[in-house]
């Protein structure tokens, strides 16, 4: 593991939702997301939004999401995405 | 097939009497792990229209649904009903300045709702003075009452008011996005609601044993089939939450683990499961329809669908939400496409339809025309909306006076050979460019037949010129290594030169509407008509 990539471990479900803000929702600054919020009830991400915060936490966070794990368990608030991306790399 | 216990119904709540008295254990929806039986359907809508008497709803008056999906949407569809009112949903997520005016528009003064809607509840409770009472909430002093969950459940369940309604009363008012960007609210009526159902559990031969996915929102006129015709029957409903809805993986495991037997979509859903779905580590033999409506499906994934399930019938299911539903078409297994898009159908039962061209005269058969809709399932009309009724209907008269009242669909359709109708496009999707008429329908399939190209749409876009020149957006599959240059040239082989888009726009995704359709016209304002960089 490089150190850059360890530097930006830090506080992964802020990284998160800065990621929707500004790539999903098109630099969307006024909303506020917080990390147990449902992204997916919500409608802050769609299933094309799904497989764009596949390429980011592979871009980010070197962790790479196989199909099986893009499930709602991992994918439904910021929080649960972070620990999942925390346990892959641990 | 016969339905001797339906014999007698005529309002659409009268279902859930029906069943909670012959099978009142047997459950009526789910949502998660919960369960809701007709018996305790029939209670909690009962202890509901027991709560509406009390805020002095009438019958006739409108009362909103503004929840997210869970079995609190089925209790506010029967409680409403039970009370003789009529329900409005509302789409949970729609903007605060979008439900002030639908309240005001259809003067809604109790609302169903949750607590994570009440800052916008808030808002525009201020802007429309008219809204006193939210249930669903606490009572927290604000400008309108709050009554809980469990003040509902504490309510005597009285059966036995009497409710003055009759078929041809409103049931529902559904609002749909104007043409011209105002709502639009649809009203139908108990019967026109019921003989949807009623149809509706004939061409699909529903029984109390089928388990329905239940994917469309309750805003969203598709829900009606969960809603209302799964009821009839004494079926099971498996309302599928938002998020589920999603994310693919997570979708398949639902379907298998609920042992769903009937599916009711929009195409996208079903492609992005075929998509992403990994349906081949799924056990998917329980489904025995899979029904998708809205808009066309594209061939080449309909085709791969249908490898895939292959214990399962497909059928199109036609009909603007003017008229719930008007014509079905059952896919033959064994039948061999072309590109050709998979017809609309015949009309299903209690249903009459015409093709006529621009005079509204009938058109030869295999010619082309707009579709004329009549039917017992058609809506009563635009609430408010007078003229804009009146300019939706075609009247029929005959020598006698007596008249027949059609929908205007908008939509073309020409028959084929043996009668089945072909979906031609929108009327409004057909443009002319330099004095050619050009189906964007079918750059659209153009684009479709390329490998690589996972969605497709085209659009017109307003020249200098007056004339309308035709543009393109394309999702392209993972890995596809394909540029607007080289799409052209594919699609130039199925196209005459005047119908090629002037510009092949790469995407990532495209806008799209609350039901998951193409937002043509969102694609078109956003990025039609800018100037190319390349």
């Amino acid at each position: 593991m490089s150190n850059e990539k360890s530097l930006s471990m830090e506080n992964p479900a802020l990284k998160i939702i800065e990621f929707i803000k500004q790539e999903i929702l098109d630099n969307d600054v006024d909303i506020d997301i917080g990390e147990k919020d449902n992204l997916l009830q919500l409608n802050l991400i769609d299933s094309l939004g799904v497989m764009r915060m596949v390429d980011f936490v592979k871009r980010e966070f070197d962790v790479i999401i196989p199909p099986e794990d893009i499930t709602i368990e991992h994918f439904r608030t910021a929080d649960l995405l972070c620990r999942y991306v925390l346990a892959k790399r641990a | 097939m016969n339905y001797p216990p339906y014999k007698d119904i005529y309002l659409l709540h009268q279902t859930i009497a029906l069943h909670a008295e012959r099978d009142p254990d047997a459950t009526a929806f789910r949502f998660q792990d919960e369960s809701i039986s007709y018996a305790g359907l029939y209670e909690q809508a009962s202890r509901l229209s027991s709560v509406l008497y009390q805020l002095n709803i009438q019958p006739g008056d409108r009362v909103g649904i503004f929840v997210f999906k869970s079995l609190h949407t089925a209790i506010s569809v029967y409680g409403i009903l039970s009370a003789g009112a009529v329900y409005v949903p509302l789409d949970p997520l729609m903007p605060e300045s979008r439900l002030t005016r639908i309240i005001c528009d259809c003067n809604l003064e109790v609302i169903i709702s949750e607590r994570s809607r009440l800052p916008i509840l808030r808002k525009a409770a201020a802007n429309a003075r008219r809204l006193r009472a939210v249930i669903g909430v606490e009572n927290s002093g604000d400008e309108f009452e709050g009554i809980t969950w469990s003040d509902v459940s504490s309510q005597p369940a009285s059966h036995t008011r009497p409710v003055s309604v009759v078929e041809e009363d409103l049931a529902y008012i559904m609002y749909t996005s104007g043409s011209t960007g105002v709502p639009k609210g649809l009203m139908h009526t108990h019967k026109s609601g019921l003989s949807y159902a009623k149809q509706s559990a004939h061409t699909y031969g529903l029984s109390p044993s089928d388990r329905l996915g239940n994917h469309a929102p309750l805003h969203f006129d598709m829900s009606t089939m969960e809603y209302l015709a799964a009821p009839l029957v004494g079926a099971t409903t498996i309302i599928v939450p938002e998020d589920h809805t999603k994310i693919p993986v997570s979708l398949a495991q639902l379907i298998e683990n609920e042992k769903l037997t009937i599916w009711y979509s929009v195409p996208f859903a079903l492609i992005q499961l075929l998509l992403h779905g990994l349906l081949h580590e799924r056990n998917l033999s329980s489904l025995r329809w899979i029904i998708y409506g809205g808009e066309p499906f594209p061939t080449k994934y309909l085709k791969e669908l249908m490898v895939l399930f292959s214990n399962a019938r497909f059928s199109n299911s036609y009909g603007p939400a003017e008229v719930n539903q008007c014509t079905f078409y059952h896919i033959p297994a064994t039948e061999n496409y072309s590109d050709d898009s998979v017809p609309i159908g015949k009309p299903w039962g209690n249903t009459q339809v015409l093709v006529v061209d621009e005079q509204d005269n009938t058109v030869a058969p295999g010619e082309t025309g707009e579709l004329l809709v009549r039917s017992p399932t058609m809506m009563l009309g635009y609430w408010g909306q007078q003229e804009m009724t009146a300019r939706s209907v075609f009247i029929d008269c005959d020598k006698y006076g007596v008249e027949k009242k059609f929908y205007r669909t908008g939509d073309l359709v020409c028959a084929r050979p043996d009668g089945e109708l072909l979906f031609m496009g929108r009327k409004d999707r057909q443009i002319k460019s330099r004095g050619y008429r050009i189906e964007l329908d079918e750059i659209e399939s153009a684009l479709y037949r390329c490998d690589g190209v996972q969605e497709a749409a085209a659009y017109g876009v307003d020249g200098t010129d007056g004339s309308q020149s035709i543009e393109s957006a394309v999702i392209l599959k993972n890995g596809a290594n394909l540029n607007s240059s080289t799409l052209k040239k594919l699609i130039s082989a199925h196209l005459p030169t005047y119908a090629l888009p002037q510009r092949i726009t790469i995407m990532s995704e495209f806008p799209r509407t609350g039901s998951n359709k193409i937002d043509r016209l969102a694609l078109a304002r956003s990025i039609g008509g800018q100037k190319q960089t390349a």
